[in-house]
């Protein structure tokens, strides 16, 4: 099924654009979600915030990028939306009001003359009530015909996934042609580096050598910060070079008691590598299949 | 005590190497020490016969995997020692080494020197065996240069024409590397970003038909050298490749002069400051590297089989 999907990062989204988020916790909604408030609000986009949450807690905006909602606020480029006008009939999530209201802040900032528009909702508490799973569907169709067709407006549905089972996620993220993710903390073209939360720790792709070890090493560390164990996907690592795995090992190191370091989906080459000269000489490298050990 | 003894002893007649293999290896499990006997299957069954009950004590290993280059030759003596850990062992090897190149002969003699001094402190006895009918007079050349001592009917006696590491290094070393062939294809290394000598590789060794394990292994090794090159050598840095009998050879020249450590590359690093490493690990990924190093400049040559 996963291509039938667009995958883009947040920064990658398009006009039109209806996306499916569904975060492992705070910290990926804070990188993904911030991200998309930012770049609307630093671009003059309209920015709509379907929440109950106090603008000053809207995910990752003031932590992640130090941007002051109220001044957003003030000059109308922010709205933010209480559930209880946008979606709700009585205590009850209401998809037919949620795509009226939707409709009806898109109609009005285009009178505005916003260059684009931004729309997104954590809809958890929805999923969360009698039937809400069903309602979330019915409400996905309509936003779907409302924000496809648009050239200025773009939009994420985004669910916490530890409250749903994975049947109703896979049927909601199948009312989106577009996931989302984060945005890539390096990108040259050579190497894209991106954070992951689940497990937590980096993507790599393409090549990694002694050109970007310094972009890495930065990764590598603001990932091994706070300890825990973290995750290397190099699943799409054609090439790594043997400056970047003694790098490894010494984060592997470092990290010992407070974690490991363990390096999901290696090529046959990659595995090769690490076994021959690993051993005794890397001895803290691990290799795994992305899953918790 | 002597606590590493490296003996070799060079026969030429059938029995004698069962007539001092088997007292060495009986007198080693009777004082309790492990005992280690490296040997092509032939000789290995034969000592087993010859040993009876007494081979159920004895790790055998075989020859032709254990010698596959001499630094994972190393590396496998160093997994042992740190396996093995007992009052003394004792080895007994029958190398081999059957059609090697002279390049590669030059490194085995090396690698026989370096032994002596990288175990200079294990308590080890090690008794290298070379029947001279079928081995290559320059292997057994360089065995009468690399062991301190030689086994004769009369036993074991120093030997006179033993060469301390530091000279047969220089020996080996002295030997020039034969020019690249005029076709020879060359690429120009030029900044920190590696990865086009490493599509220039790639394309030539696939057009000569590489397996792609063995050319993951000739990239991650000529990926280290280059950069090697770009943070401690001089430009221009130059990568020139060429097939030669089988094998895809690439060298990595610059214009600088390599001052290496005694014995650069060759021995396990430490895993924490793991200096050496990455040297070390081109030496485990390639069959032959060859490092000359003058006034001209430096160039590390590697060669690696097409399949």
């Amino acid at each position: 099924m996963e291509r039938w999907f667009a995958e883009r990062s947040v920064g990658q989204l398009l006009p039109g654009d209806h996306a499916w988020f569904s975060y492992a916790n705070g910290e990926e909604q804070e990188h993904v979600v911030g991200a998309f408030l930012r770049d609307g609000l630093t671009a003059s986009d309209k920015v709509i915030y379907i929440t109950d949450a106090a603008p000053q807690d809207l995910p990752g905006l003031r932590t992640r990028y130090h941007l002051d909602p109220d001044t957003y606020l003030r000059t109308g480029q922010l709205t933010v939306l209480p559930t209880a006008d946008a979606c709700l009939t009585g205590e009850v999530f209401d998809p037919g009001r949620m795509v009226a209201s939707l409709e009806k802040v898109l109609a009005r900032a285009e009178r505005d003359r916003f260059r684009g528009i931004r729309i997104t909702a954590d809809m958890t508490w929805a999923i969360r009530q009698q039937s809400g799973a069903a309602r979330l569907l019915d409400c996905e169709a309509g936003l779907d015909a409302a924000i496809a067709p648009s050239t200025t407006a773009m939009a994420i549905c985004q669910i916490d996934q530890r409250s749903c089972t994975h049947d109703e996620l896979t049927v909601l993220k199948e009312t989106h042609e577009v996931l989302v993710g984060a945005n890539p903390d390096f990108d040259d073209g050579v190497l894209t580096i991106t954070r992951t939360f689940q497990p937590r720790g980096l993507r790599l792709k393409g090549e990694l050598d002694g050109a970007r070890h310094a972009v890495f090493a930065e990764a590598l560390h603001a990932v091994t910060e706070q300890g825990g164990d973290v995750h290397l996907n190099v699943a799409e690592l054609r090439f790594v070079d043997l400056g970047a795995l003694g790098m490894m090992a010494d984060t592997a190191l470092r990290l010992a008691a407070r974690g490991c370091l363990v390096l999901d989906h290696p090529s046959p080459d990659l595995t090769e590598v690490v076994e021959l000269i690993g051993g005794r000489v890397l001895p803290w490298l691990k290799i795994g299949d992305g899953e918790a050990p | 005590m002597t606590r590493f003894i490296h003996r070799a002893l060079v026969y030429d007649r059938d029995d004698a190497f069962l007539d001092t293999a088997v007292p060495f290896a009986r007198a080693g499990l009777e004082a309790g020490e492990t005992v280690l006997a490296i040997n092509s299957a032939a000789g290995i069954t034969g000592l087993r016969e010859a040993l009876g009950g007494a081979a159920d004590s004895v790790e055998f290993r075989d020859s032709t995997s254990w010698y596959a280059q001499p630094t994972r030759t190393i590396a496998a003596y160093s997994s042992f020692l740190a396996d093995n850990i007992g009052p003394r062992i004792r080895v007994i090897t029958e190398p081999g080494w059957e059609g090697c190149t002279p390049a590669e002969i030059s490194e085995w003699t090396r690698y026989e020197s370096i032994v002596n001094e990288a175990f200079a402190d294990v308590e080890a006895s090690v008794l290298c065996m070379y029947d001279r009918r079928v081995t290559a007079p320059e292997i057994i050349d360089g065995a009468l240069r690399t062991h301190p001592e030689l086994v004769g009917d009369s036993g074991p006696r120093p030997n006179d024409a033993y060469l301390d590491p530091c000279t047969v290094f220089a020996e080996v070393d002295r030997q020039p590397l034969p020019p690249p062939p005029p076709h020879a294809v060359a690429v120009q290394v030029d900044s920190a970003d590696l990865s086009s000598p490493r599509n220039f590789i790639g394309g030539h060794a696939r057009g000569h038909g590489m397996s792609p394990a063995r050319l993951n292994d000739l990239l991650v090794a000529a990926t280290e050298v280059a950069t090697n090159a770009i943070r401690h050598g001089v430009p221009p840095i130059t990568c020139r490749l060429w097939d030669d009998d089988g094998d895809l050879v690439v060298d990595v020249t610059d214009a600088g002069l390599w001052e290496p450590d005694a014995v650069p590359g060759f021995l396990p690093p430490d895993p924490v400051s793991r200096s050496g490493f990455g040297l070390w690990g081109v030496r485990m990924l390639c069959p032959l590297v060859q490092l000359r190093t003058g006034a001209a400049g430096t160039t590390v040559r590697l060669r690696v089989p097409l399949r």
